[in-house]
């Protein structure tokens, strides 16, 4: 198996040039890329409508363009539904992208900057701190509430914030290794979930119930306010990682040394992804709960798809991302209608088999 | 005549813990130098002080005569390549891939196609054109070994450092890698710095050796005044035979003195 079947390229291209070949690898992955980005935007749009009464793709159309004209163009619908629609639905299919696309992408560079596959958002300790602060918030809130609404969400960043101040001053007193990060990360993250068990132990019914179901990760009354922060968040880590894409590419396949004498600061670099992967995934989870799985397997499916190189594999991840997320909020949503399972326990349902048959029906050398 | 690579007087360690000694060496344009020695000889922290990724505790190294300190980590990737001993292995990435990250400091965010072409050169000097979209993992550890000398030759730079490139190869693989840094070093005048165990390699394939022992150099020339009997059980501990077999100088361990 080569990079050329893993596009989607047929074989038998020997006779090509190895840098002709390349080339046209490439543009295989630019291809996938860009069409699973439509399909994405439409997927967004059918889950939208699913589900509300006589509302199809074209109604949902309309009422948008007739938001984004501010009235302008007459959508014609009725207004329960466009209410529906956009401030109940809408927000939620996008927040499930945005998340999606944010943890995946910070699972993308933490995996590259420890060059280890075990590594995600959950496994280095954020959404464990993100919880328990959460836990405290929900505990120990009444009466602070002076940040009002966003108080949960607040605390629940800060706390995933010092988490990974604590892994990145750890591994920055040991020269950044990538160990050093795991390691860390792994055992604040048992830390974390001790002091949340802890708090748990204290709690009243009521407490427990939203502690719980914070843990859980879900999407339900989420609105464009959390949209929009997680939305801008990623809208400004993705281009600064994509800038250097090709130094994570050294820096997973090459390895410390050689990454430096190659003339890139590793250091640097490590810090950058540190920043910008901590900052994405801790805004998503403060708003939705603890999320686990999207993160860790958001980059071996875009790996297993489009290949290791960063430079179409964080596009591409974070899409794979999305859809997970979609997808699983979606049968939630639908499963058990009018009960809607958090989207925290679908997507290892959903995720779970999809990454077992990759495994087993793709490339052999992948865990080697 | 001035030197090409001069290594002045560097030392390394602390206190009681010195790992290297006053250790100073000069190499001509296109010469290549075999760095030898027992484990902990301080072979390793050489090269890596002569690759910018340590800095010396005392003294300097000089390309060119200037002080390698002052240039950029960009500007020095473009002088100096590195062979490492091994690569991990975490994600798959195929022998093309691989090779092309040695164009990184001639690039800017991605390859051109300069870059790709030489890139395919080398693969085909190397014989590694049948494997160009082959993970590394699926490897043999002499075409890994190949991959990363054309990643180092990708980066096109005056002076190539290799770290143990033979000690996990075959008979047929350590005079393959050996033979093509020899050529490259002629035709292109690459100054090469090999760490190396085989004492018949580093003797048959070096210009000059440099021997070290406990962080101190104690013997540098040509093989013949470099590696005399008696200074082999001095160094190694071991009673060694030296012969010469049509022309390739063998040595043929006996005891452990």
């Amino acid at each position: 198996m080569d990079i050329a079947t893993t596009a989607g390229l047929p074989n038998g291209h020997a006779a090509l040039g190895s840098a002709r070949r390349y080339r046209q690898a490439g543009r295989w992955r630019l291809a996938v890329i860009v069409l699973s980005a439509l399909a994405l935007f439409v997927l967004a749009g059918a889950v939208a409508v699913v589900g509300i009464s006589e509302t199809g793709l074209a109604t949902l159309l309309a009422i948008v363009v007739e938001k984004l004209s501010f009235g302008y163009v007459k959508a014609n619908a009725d207004p329960q539904q466009a209410r529906v629609l956009l401030y109940l639905r809408l927000p939620r299919v996008v927040m499930a992208m945005v998340a999606g696309g944010s943890l995946a992408f910070a699972g993308v560079l933490m995996q590259a900057i420890t060059r280890n596959p075990l590594v995600s958002p959950y496994t280095i300790g954020v959404s464990s701190a993100a919880a328990f602060g959460a836990s405290v918030a929900i505990m120990f809130g009444v009466g602070f509430s002076a940040a009002g609404l966003y108080f949960v969400p607040l605390t629940a960043f800060l706390f995933a914030l010092g988490c990974a101040v604590l892994v990145f001053s750890m591994a920055w007193l040991r020269g950044m290794g990538a160990q050093t990060m795991v390691l860390t990360g792994i055992a604040l993250m048992y830390l974390f979930s001790a002091m949340t068990a802890a708090v748990q132990f204290v709690a009243t019914q009521e407490q427990l119930a939203r502690v719980v179901h914070w843990t859980f990760g879900s999407l339900n009354g989420i609105g464009w306010d959390a949209v929009a922060v997680a939305g801008l968040a990623l809208l400004i880590a993705l281009p600064l990682a994509q800038a250097k894409a090709w130094q994570f590419n050294a820096l997973t396949s090459a390895g410390d040394d050689v990454s430096r004498s190659l003339g890139i600061n590793v250091a640097m670099l490590r810090g950058l992804a540190v920043v910008l992967s901590v900052v994405v995934s801790a805004v998503v989870i403060s708003f939705t709960g603890v999320i686990g799985f999207v993160g860790l397997i958001g980059p071996h499916v875009g790996r297993l798809i489009i290949g290791s190189d960063h430079r179409y594999l964080i596009p591409f991840a974070s899409i794979c991302g999305a859809a997970l997320l979609l997808l699983a909020d979606t049968l939630g949503r639908m499963a058990f209608s009018p009960t809607v399972i958090p989207v925290g326990i679908v997507v290892a349902f959903v995720g779970v088999p999809l990454f077992l048959h990759l495994i087993l029906s793709r490339r052999s050398e992948y865990f080697s | 005549m001035s030197a090409h690579l001069s290594i002045e007087q560097v030392g390394f360690g602390y206190g009681a813990r010195q790992v290297l000694r006053d250790v100073s060496v000069e190499l001509a344009k296109g010469d290549i130098l075999g760095l030898i020695g027992p484990n902990g000889a301080g072979k390793s922290t050489l090269v890596r002080i002569v690759l910018g990724l340590a800095s010396p505790s005392s003294g300097r190294v000089l390309l060119d005569g200037k002080d390698m300190r002052g240039m950029t980590p960009k500007a020095r990737a473009r002088r100096i390549a590195y062979v490492p001993q091994s690569s991990p292995l975490s994600f798959p990435a195929t022998v093309f891939e691989t090779c092309l990250l040695g164009r990184t400091p001639h690039m800017g965010a991605s390859p051109s196609r300069k870059d790709l072409a030489v890139v395919e050169d080398l693969l085909g000097r190397l014989r590694l054109e049948d494997f160009a979209f082959r993970p590394m993992s699926e490897l043999s550890g002499g075409e890994r070994q190949r991959v990363m000398l054309a990643r180092a030759l990708a980066q096109e730079t005056d002076v190539l450092v290799l770290d143990e490139p033979t000690s996990a190869l075959d008979i047929g693989n350590q005079l393959f890698t050996l033979r093509v840094v020899a050529e490259i070093a002629r035709e292109r005048g690459v100054t090469a710095l090999v760490a190396i165990h085989d004492l018949s390699l580093a003797a048959r394939f070096s210009d000059s050796l440099l021997l070290l022992d406990k962080g101190a150099v104690v013997g540098h020339g040509d093989w013949q005044e470099t590696l005399t009997e008696a200074r082999v059980r001095d160094v190694y501990g071991v009673d060694v035979e030296i012969g010469i077999l049509r022309g390739v100088p063998v040595f043929a361990p006996h005891e452990l003195t």
